[in-house]
């Protein structure tokens, strides 16, 4: 039942984002437009759809979606219900080594940026989980979240130095501090849509393992699984899915925190069913945070981010007031 | 991180005390030597000992000039400033009894921040002299927001974390809308935000100085209750403490201090964090000793960053603030290595 | 006990620093933006005081020293034959159009516009310090222990008030007459200009509309006429593609997408490149899309200096802007007098 409201809810806004812009584009080019397999048309209203509109959507979607996914299974590995690419820091490191190599190495191709992407993402990871088990106590949520805080303030304050010293256009940096899909092509979605359903896959493949891991470490072990494994494979599965979406969309915020929650709230904690529900839930969400996006300002666009940082952050402290967290 | 009480010879307590005393004055002593040794650097060169020659009035009007109302105002800053920030981030660890919990983190620098972005970018007539009020007014009410929202019949040491770095990341997001929107004055709204000294000047320090003289003493006054609280709730009201009281008082000072800092030099990422974290290591948790030596230290790392920012491109002013995120990184780096 | 007047004296302290605070904010001065004088203003070499943006300055004498923190103020300075000590060139010289930079030559460097250094300013000992309104605000006060300092309207400015910063100047260092002479000589230039342009459309004027746009990689950022750049090619007839409601504080520049920019879809297209590459332009120009703009239909899509284009915002500059459009659109090339430095007060 909940699988169908956001199928709908998705495929609503889906066809919403490829029907609005700045020309009124009448229903049956916008059909033609998506079905369009090659760009022999003259037709620039369809041309429009095809090669500007859809792939907006298409990539708000996987975005979205990917990082929804990876919200999943960061919480469920961590076992820390703030856990989310843009607050464990994960983000904040693809990101600065994207913003930063393609600022230094312009003529980087996509594919070697978004490798470049893994490695700032991997590298995040594991500073912020260094600097949470160093010291007394164990890995708690609370000390997990700040060390995320901490590595992102840090990496962010890096790459704003950085492009401020050697940049010649402040506002390049907007787009790497707060992300967005305005500018999407096709090129983005072919380089991002392998790796994403890469790192889709894998979570599939592990949520029956992330269900018994739910139960508790002990248990999980005394069932014979092996919980070093699930970790590993889950942190590489964060890092394909966050890894992709911020190489092409930059550091979105909040949806991979919000968007898990919702759903475990709507049908329980089956990862199962939580993982495509995530999927379609996170999609939709930047799906009408872009379509805001484009009505924000009077006459030009606002990064597609700005809209998730701005409506994700009332609901994070929300979150983060009501969770019963253990210390 | 907390102090345990355990029952030690009277010997070893006088003899750690001693040594901690020593590490501090070492810290300090290091602290004024990075102080000569950077008196003359910056875009205008002024080798020693002309340089400490011309701090007491000695030698050419431009060496003078320089020294006294360019660079002196500075490295006072950075002692003064760095000192605080830090100081107010070991309280902060001490109230929320998390060692990665600082005022970057539970949104009260940001809170500064957003409110002298905005000043900045929306009324660029305003007075300048209107912006340390807007941070110390945004830092004092991120804290309240961050309070009251965390309050529910009460407030626990992780929910202050945790809603304060919900409600940082608000006013990020908030940050980075009124920036977008504005997009024309961004370049100076961004220097500043990135944290740098390099406007300071002596009326600068006489602004700053009477907060640091107020706040730092009641730091301390503080800090020897916050040794009781260390000892958790329960224990901590059998010795008479009002716990939620005591926490509440003390994290103020340490809010409005820290916005004092960001009203004078920015957000300056990590002193709030790496000061105490390296003193702790250093001279143990009892804050006594744990605010000196985190104010040392934290001076020390505002004087070594600022000195790069203006030494090593002159006239390029590197902002302090970048020289800092670009030193926490190894930091970081290093405590993984170890817990590894 | 203790507490209590532990807490007396936090609210004791709390008060004296934001009394201290409120004193220091009513002690600031703030002068309403002043009102366009066209002539040279009272006594001429005795004192005289100059209203700029953000408060007025009070000058005996000439100015031989002087300081300048944006690029306008240096194509000011330079066509009054005056070579400033100190520029904020963002530590490139190669940003101040070269004509200028020959009359400038010799400069010490202070730093970038953002954030110049103060003490190498100082070292300077300059007499005089010309700062932009919007990037030194928060500056000012350092600025002014250093040197008499005067903050005008550099980064938001349209064509036309751009001139008023230049009488301005032209006040400032006593070449009141000589800057006045100069302003002349660029209405003349841009009466020129126009005259070409409408010679070449053969009397009707220029009907296409011409869109000016800064590109990165990221960012595809177009000025609309409340912007420095298309309110002078307004100025010589030829009309901008994005307009903008005046408003006290509208935003002069607009991100656009391959999208927008098809249904605003300009007739000319000048088009400032900023690495990193592939800028945003250069993405559009692979879609089909881009075939369709009316721009490059006609062939009429032009690649500029983004130096000269939108950072200079001169007098010298904005002419040869005119003559670069001028001489791009319809190959014709119309002559800028070079300036002859006056040194006369008239």
């Amino acid at each position: 039942m909940t699988a169908v409201l956001l199928t709908v809810l998705f495929c609503v806004g889906f066809v919403w984002s490829v029907s609005i812009g700045t020309e009124p584009i009448g229903l049956g080019d916008i059909l033609h437009g998506i079905v369009l397999t090659s760009s022999s048309t003259d037709s620039v209203p369809q041309l429009v759809v095809h090669l500007i509109r859809l792939p907006r959507a298409l990539l708000a979607a996987m975005v979205g979606g990917g990082l929804a996914v990876a919200g999943v299974v960061m919480q469920s590995i961590t076992r820390n219900p703030l856990g989310a690419p843009d607050i464990l820091g994960v983000s904040a490191g693809a990101a600065v080594a994207v913003a930063l190599a393609s600022t230094i190495w312009p003529g980087l191709a996509g594919y070697g940026l978004i490798v470049l992407s893994f490695g700032g993402a991997a590298l995040a990871a594991a500073l912020v989980f260094g600097l949470a088990r160093f010291g007394r106590g164990g890995l708690s949520p609370v000390r997990l979240a700040l060390a995320g805080v901490t590595i992102s303030i840090l990496l962010f304050s890096l790459m704003q130095g950085i492009l401020i010293v050697f940049s010649q256009d402040p506002s390049l940096f907007f787009f790497w501090l707060v992300g967005g899909v305005n500018y999407a092509e096709w090129h983005e979605v072919r380089t991002a849509a392998p790796w994403m359903a890469i790192g889709f896959l894998l979570a599939m493949l592990l949520a029956a393992r992330l269900n018994v891991l739910a139960l508790g470490d002990d248990v999980a072990k005394g069932l014979g699984q092996n919980v070093g494994l699930t970790r590993f494979v889950g942190s590489i599965s964060v890092v394909l899915l966050a890894g992709a979406a911020v190489a092409v969309a930059g550091p979105v915020a909040f949806i991979g925190l919000i968007a898990p929650h919702i759903v475990r709230r709507l049908v329980g904690y089956n990862h199962f069913v939580v993982i495509p529900l995530s999927l379609l839930l996170g999609a939709a969400m930047f799906v009408y945070a872009d379509i805001a996006s484009r009505f924000l300002i009077e006459g030009g666009e606002t990064p597609s981010g700005i809209v998730t940082a701005l409506l994700g952050a009332p609901l994070f402290i929300l979150l983060a007031r009501r969770e019963k967290v253990a210390s | 991180m907390s102090a345990t009480p355990v029952a030690v010879p009277a010997s070893v307590v006088v003899a750690k005390r001693r040594s901690a005393a020593v590490v501090i004055a070492i810290l300090f002593g290091l602290a004024l030597v990075v102080s000569f040794a950077t008196l003359g650097l910056g875009a205008v060169k002024v080798p020693q000992p002309e340089a400490t020659k011309a701090l007491f009035g000695f030698g050419t009007v431009d060496e003078v000039r320089t020294v006294r109302d360019f660079e002196l105002p500075r490295i006072l800053i950075a002692w003064l400033a760095g000192g605080s920030l830090a100081i107010a981030g070991a309280v902060v660890q001490g109230v929320i009894r998390n060692p990665l919990a600082s005022p970057d983190v539970i949104g009260v620098t940001k809170g500064a921040g957003l409110a002298v972005v905005i000043v900045l970018l929306a009324y660029p007539e305003a007075a300048v002299s209107y912006l340390p009020v807007a941070a110390f007014v945004g830092g004092v009410a991120a804290m309240a927001i961050v309070y009251v929202l965390a309050y529910r019949g009460g407030t626990t040491p992780i929910r202050l974390a945790l809603v304060g770095i919900a409600v940082s990341a608000m006013f990020e997001s908030i940050i980075r809308y009124v920036m977008i929107d504005k997009q024309q004055a961004v370049g100076t709204a961004l220097v500043w935000l990135t944290g740098s000294l390099a406007h300071v000047d002596m009326t600068t320090v006489w602004e700053f100085l009477p907060w640091v003289l107020v706040l730092v003493p009641l730091c301390v006054v503080y800090a020897l209750k916050l040794d009781l609280l260390g000892l958790g709730d329960d224990l901590a009201s059998g010795l008479g403490v009002a716990v939620e009281r005591t926490r509440r008082i003390t994290l103020l000072i340490a809010v409005l201090l820290a916005s004092a800092t960001v009203a004078v030099m920015g957000t300056i990422a990590f002193v709030g964090l790496i000061g105490p974290h390296i003193a702790r290591r250093l001279v143990g948790s009892r804050h006594a000793v744990l605010l000196p030596a985190s104010a040392g230290i934290g001076a020390l790392l505002v004087l070594v960053a600022d000195a790069i920012g203006r030494g090593i491109h002159p006239p390029v002013e590197i902002p302090a603030g970048m020289i800092t995120a670009l030193i926490g990184a190894p930091y970081f780096v290093y405590l993984l290595a170890r817990s590894l | 006990m203790k507490k209590r007047i532990g807490g007396i004296l936090l609210l004791l302290g709390l008060c004296s620093l934001l009394v201290v605070s409120a004193a220091a904010g009513a002690s600031a001065k703030q002068k309403p933006r002043a009102k366009f004088d066209p002539t040279c203003g009272p006594a001429l070499g005795a004192q005289r005081t100059v209203d700029g943006t953000l408060g007025s300055v009070t000058i005996k004498g000439t100015p031989k020293r002087v300081v300048a923190l944006e690029f306008s103020f240096v194509d000011f300075l330079s066509q009054i034959g005056v070579k400033p000590v100190g520029i904020a060139d963002d530590n490139d010289s190669k940003r101040i159009t070269p004509p200028v930079l020959r009359l400038v030559d010799g400069y010490t460097s202070v730093g970038t516009r953002a954030a110049p250094s103060l003490e190498k300013i100082s070292s300077l000992h300059p007499d005089l310090i010309i700062a932009d309104a919007d990037r030194h605000a928060t500056i000012l006060r350092q600025l002014q222990n250093i040197a008499p300092t005067i903050a005008l309207d550099s980064l938001k400015q349209a064509y036309l008030p751009n001139l008023h910063s230049a009488v301005l100047v032209g006040r400032l260092m006593n070449k009141c007459g000589a800057m006045r002479v100069r302003v002349a000589q660029d209405k003349a230039v841009m009466a020129r200009m126009k005259a070409a342009v409408l010679k070449a459309t053969g009397g009707n004027g220029e009907k296409r509309e011409a869109m000016f746009v800064v590109t990165t990689n990221k960012v595809f950022n177009v000025h609309s006429d409340l912007a420095y750049t298309p309110s002078l090619l307004k100025a010589i007839g030829i009309p901008a593609s994005l307009v903008v409601k005046p408003a006290k504080d509208a935003n002069p520049y607009a991100e656009l997408t391959m999208e927008s920019l098809l249904s605003n879809n300009p007739g000319i297209m000048f088009v400032a490149q900023n690495p990193p590459h592939p800028t945003t332009d250069e993405n559009f120009s692979k879609s089909p899309l881009w075939n369709q703009l009316s721009a490059v239909k006609d062939k009429k899509v032009y690649y500029v200096n983004s130096n000269l284009w939108s950072k200079s915002r001169g007098l010298l500059a904005g002419e040869m802007i005119a003559q670069q459009a001028v001489h791009l659109l319809y190959h014709k090339f119309v002559p800028i007098t070079l300036p002859k430095v006056a040194g006369k007060n008239t």
